[in-house]
């Protein structure tokens, strides 16, 4: 490839994107009425809102964080651990698993007749912060466990060795050994979890109860829906956007790392742990199945017990809708992905600060709230073609936009790898343009499955979007739970929660590699 | 051999053109499910119109006229129905309604209805209710509900009309005090829900001891479920109406059909449905109610000004909005 | 003819100079204490390196400001010389175009690779793989061909045909050939068969290397 810094063609794959980020903004700012009111930024509700946000993101990554590294430290020294595969795809589907499903789970445990609500004369309350940080800690602590156990993994046999042959204790192994190993990651996976958090809406839309614990989408989504106030939706996007890609620049992400590989390799340390130490590495994993494990048993057994009357048509249809908006959407996200990191790959060996422009750009999505983008786009189109007509294909342009970044975060690494390995033998065979997608097209196949699933089970989790452009007499399945829940009709929720439980579970099991790769 | 285009042309001529014409009404989500009026009326007024009745629901009244505002022109809504009598200020200055051509003088003389684009079809006063067996001594006005640090429940006035009538009732009784009022209840409340079912069911699943909803609620339960259980706590201060209306939108296709089905709501027949569907007051004399309706009407009713209301909603929505933030 | 000229090469902490002629239809041996800059004399010329000053020219153009696919060259790295995902028989025919499947298929056998054309790079041994590197390297049409350390992990069994095919290629196509070399013995053997063999050694803080014609003949 010609390393040229005018070359242009490889930035109009950017061009979708950018675009639709343009469209949301003029969208957002011809049909606002209301002028900006930058006094807004002083008004209390705006200060309490931005303080709960940072404040609910911040306690949920340091929650999940803490709980998660008892859990890889249980793993990675206890390699006789009962059923550590099934675990590891509990783990995939715990963070992967759509917020509906759980926050069903959590209300059939917790909510006010809960199974498990013993609070007495009052029962305990979901609502509020302590539900938002534990639905939290429940879809993002998985994610933290596999990243802390494979950096655990990293360290190489000899090391382990060493540190017994040593004699080092607990805390020496630690500072030695393990916090080394895992330091370079926590940075970046703590910032991944923050803004995940920071931007969490299903979660704090059903269990914040009231505007004491707002966040900041939660009031873009109102702003927007309740007060059709798009002024007031723009500066909070604008605060959003910011704070979450200031969070990402500090952590000092660069693409380096990528947190989400699919396979996680298991290999034993061979060190000797002591009784104590086995009972309590035995116990948090006990701990760590029983609360992954409890909110899905939960949706099953609610949905399955006799009394509740089956759903049939309508979740039919509504499985229905999820599954086209969700299967066009991953089918739009995987090839744009691909495409869109082609500036940044073309510029990495030469021009590395040009590259990190090209994948920010690619990127960018991921920091800007999905409800702004949507009402942008709803205001930019609502007056130039019949929205109830186009919904679907809006839904899924939008979604699969939602997905990109997702996509270019997982090829990226991959790609860049291979173009640093190959690059030379391309120019040295100069292969004609076919050939070269060719080439690329069969080294990047099998890395396409699990990332079309990846999408496809992120795609059916989708809200924000379809609150705003859905009809809902043609719900998809996240929309009809959270309609079911919110009226506290939980056995018909945990039937539908249950159906989109199963479709997840039968991706992310195509997703997990069952076979070593050939590479 | 007729080449599949042939085909194509030859069915359009024979299954016939004629389709049924469609009002689409807009409404509240819980007057469409099955438990509401939705089903009967759909039923009684199919049955006179020769037409197809459409219903498209939103989370509550207010949820209805946003969606309306972002849909502008491009509007499918033939008729709008379940906004009541504090907001429908707000849909005639925005222009999303048109008159309504219907005689309204079948609705019962104190109600005095004179609104040419607003038909009402049923009313009810908010109040809290609670469940007897919990509270023993209900509150009787906001100072004493808070005092009595229950858990209560009530919705968003930005989404809700039941959210909205409870910022407009606060204040009405205090016109100067309301942040204070809202901040007592802070503590107390357990959730803001976006629609009145929501909150409601959360309340009859023991989420709390109080629900804002209306003096009839507690009909439903004697009557549907038996269970005398839940009552309305009546303020000494007051209460205010709330006048559930419908109208046609400003761009309807077919307003005639709007107009016929307007006045079919004030029909004895329709107005039959409404008690024991929607648990409201119905807008007609001579429509029969059960005893348990008795205690629906309160002692004191509160008189509200909508151009008031429509001037001041914002900063009074503002005012909620910064003194429960905290 | 290939001229470099006073070719500066920055490599932080270091900094090569080059300069040679290189005789078209001639060799050129380069050697030197490994890590000093052999492998960035290949880079260099084949264009994977920016150049700080100096000059290359083939048949008396500048090839300084060109692309590494505009440059009449052709490399052999030390490794990552095939596609590890796609068959010896699919990597051969990506880099051959221009050949036609015969001649493709005779080359293997002439380098005893044939029996593993359906199988992946993987799965082949350290020698087999080189020398299907080397048949992607030499029977390209390029006039220059760059070889770095070629026969370092040939089996001895087919070391002296596979140099000796090598030879054959490099001598009926009339290329041109820069090679890194690692054992004496593989030089001598060069330059026993090939006329016009010329060697240059490249050292660490020595300013010009110097070639010094050889001219054994054989």
């Amino acid at each position: 490839m010609a390393f040229s810094r005018r070359a242009v063609i490889p930035w109009l794959t950017l061009l979708p994107a950018v675009l639709a980020s343009t469209i949301a903004v003029w969208g957002l700012l011809s049909a606002r009425r209301e002028s900006f009111d930058l006094g807004f930024f002083t008004d209390p509700y705006f200060v309490s809102t931005l303080t709960f946000s940072l404040k609910q993101a911040a306690l949920s990554c340091v929650l999940a964080l803490l709980l998660a590294l008892p859990v890889a430290r249980a793993l990675t020294f206890m390699p006789q651990l009962f059923g550590r595969r099934w675990f590891m795809t509990l783990t995939a589907l715990a963070f992967v698993m759509p917020s509906f499903v759980l926050i069903t789970g959590l209300m059939i445990l917790l909510g006010a007749n809960g199974w498990l609500n013993f609070g007495d004369p009052r029962p305990w309350s979901l609502f509020g912060l302590q539900g938002i940080l534990l639905a939290h800690v429940y879809l993002n602590m998985p994610l933290a466990v596999r990243v802390l156990y494979q950096a655990l993994q990293s360290v190489p046999q000899d090391s382990w060795r060493l540190s017994q042959q040593h004699r080092l204790t607990g805390w020496q192994r630690w500072s030695h050994i393990e916090w080394p190993a895992i330091k370079p990651h926590v940075g970046l996976l703590a910032a991944f979890i923050f803004v995940l958090c920071f931007n969490s809406f299903a979660v704090v839309l059903t269990l914040g109860g009231g505007p004491k614990s707002t966040t900041l989408e939660l009031a873009i989504y109102q702003a927007l829906k309740y007060d059709f106030n798009l002024s007031e939706a723009l500066l909070l996007s604008v605060v959003q956007a910011v704070i979450a890609g200031s969070v990402l620049l500090a952590a000092g992400y660069s693409g380096k790392s990528s947190l989400f590989r699919i396979a996680v390799q298991h290999r034993p340390t061979g060190l000797a742990v002591s009784v104590a130490n086995a009972l309590g590495h035995r116990l948090v994993y006990a701990v760590a199945w029983v609360f992954l494990l409890l909110p899905i048993v939960a949706v099953m057994i609610k949905a399955l017990s006799h009394g509740t009357q089956l759903q049939g048509i309508p979740l039919l249809a509504a499985t229905g809708q999820s599954l086209l908006i969700a299967v066009s959407a991953a089918l739009v996200a995987v090839p744009l992905g691909w495409l869109m990191l082609w500036p940044a790959r073309h510029f990495q060996g030469t021009h590395a600060r040009i590259a990190l422009w090209a994948e920010w750009l690619a990127l960018h999505h991921m920091v800007i709230p999905t409800l702004v983008i949507g009402v942008g786009w709803f205001a930019f189109w609502v007056s130039r073609i019949d929205i109830n007509r186009a919904s679907i294909p809006l839904l899924v342009m939008l979604n699969a936009l939602v997905l990109v970044p997702f996509v270019v975060l997982q090829l990226k690494p991959l790609l860049v790898l291979w173009d640093q390995q190959h690059r030379r033998l391309l120019g040295n065979w100069r292969p004609n343009l076919w050939h070269r997608f060719f080439i690329e097209w069969t080294f990047i196949v099998p890395t396409l499955k699990p990332l079309f699933a990846l999408a496809l089970v992120l795609a059916l989790g989708d809200v924000p979007l379809f609150a705003l452009f859905g009809q809902s007499d043609q719900p998809t399945l996240t929309w009809y739970i959270y309609r079911l829940a919110g009226s506290y009709r939980l056995d018909q929720a945990a039937q539908a929660a249950l159906m989109l439980l199963l479709l997840s579970s039968l991706l992310i099991y195509w997703m997990e590699p069952r076979h070593a790769n050939r590479r | 051999m007729i080449s599949l285009r042939q085909l194509a042309w030859l069915s359009a001529l024979i299954v016939p053109v004629s389709v049924a014409q469609t009002l689409t009404v807009y409404t509240y989500d819980s007057f469409v499910s099955e438990w509401g009026p939705g089903p009967q009326l759909e039923t009684l007024f199919e049955a006179q119109c020769d037409c197809d009745l459409n219903f498209v629901g939103s989370a509550d009244g207010v949820a209805m006229l946003n969606r309306l505002r972002l849909e502008g022109k491009k509007t499918q809504a033939d008729v709008l129905l379940g906004l009541d009598n504090l907001i429908l200020e707000q849909a005639k200055r925005e222009q999303l309604v048109q008159p309504h051509g219907v005689d309204t003088s079948a609705v019962s003389a104190h109600l005095e209805w004179t609104d040419a684009e607003f038909v009402p079809f049923d009313y009810g006063y908010f109040a809290w209710v609670y469940d007897t067996t919990r509270i023993t001594t209900p509150a009787t006005s906001f100072e004493s509900l808070i005092a009595s640090d229950a858990r209560i429940i009530y919705q968003d006035p930005r989404t809700s009309t039941p959210g909205f009538g409870l910022m407009v009732w606060i204040n009405q009784l205090y016109p100067d005090s309301a942040n204070h009022i809202w901040k007592g209840l802070a503590p107390l409340t357990e959730t803001v829900s976006q629609g009145w079912w929501e909150g409601y069911s959360l309340f009859l699943n023991g989420g709390a001891d109080y629900v804002l909803s209306y003096t009839t609620s507690p009909a439903y339960h004697i009557l549907a479920e038996s269970d005398q259980r839940y009552a309305a706590a009546p303020f000494s201060a007051g209460h205010i109406a709330q006048i559930e209306v419908a109208a046609i939108s400003a761009q309807s296709q077919q307003p005639a059909l709007a107009s016929q089905f307007l006045s079919f709501l004030i029909s004895p027949e329709a107005q039959a449905v409404i008690p024991t569907t929607n648990w409201m007051l119905p807008v007609i004399d001579g429509v029969a109610l059960d005893p348990a309706f008795d205690g629906a009407a309160p002692e004191r009713t509160l008189t509200v000004d909508p151009l008031q209301v429509l001037n001041e909603k914002t900063n009074w929505i503002r005012a909620w909005r910064s003194a429960v933030a905290q | 003819m290939l001229t470099v000229a006073n070719l500066v090469v920055d490599r932080p902490p270091h900094r090569f100079h080059y300069d040679f002629v290189v005789p078209t239809g001639g060799a050129l041996i380069i050697k030197g204490p490994s890590g000093e800059g052999k492998s960035t004399l290949l880079d260099a010329l084949g264009g994977f390196l920016t150049i700080a000053a100096g000059e290359v020219t083939w048949d008396g153009q500048s090839l300084v400001d060109l692309q590494p696919e505009q440059r009449p060259m052709t490399t052999l790295f030390q490794s990552h010389n095939l596609f590890d995902h796609l068959t010896v028989a699919r990597n051969v025919a990506l880099a051959l175009p221009q050949l036609p499947l015969s001649e493709r298929v005779a080359a293997l056998e002439a380098l005893g690779v044939s029996e593993q054309q359906d199988q992946y790079p993987a799965n082949l041994s350290g020698g087999q793989r080189q020398r299907v590197g080397l048949i992607t390297a030499l029977l390209r049409p390029e006039p220059v061909v760059l070889l770095d350390e070629p026969f370092r992990e040939l089996d001895p069994a087919t070391r002296f045909q596979t140099i000796s095919w090598v030879i054959e290629q490099v001598t009926a196509r009339n290329k041109t050939l820069l090679l890194v070399s690692h054992n004496a013995d593989d030089d001598a053997l060069i330059q026993s068969q090939m006329t016009d063999v010329r060697e240059t050694l490249v050292r660490l803080n020595d300013h010009a290397s110097t070639a010094t014609a050889n001219t054994a003949q054989n």
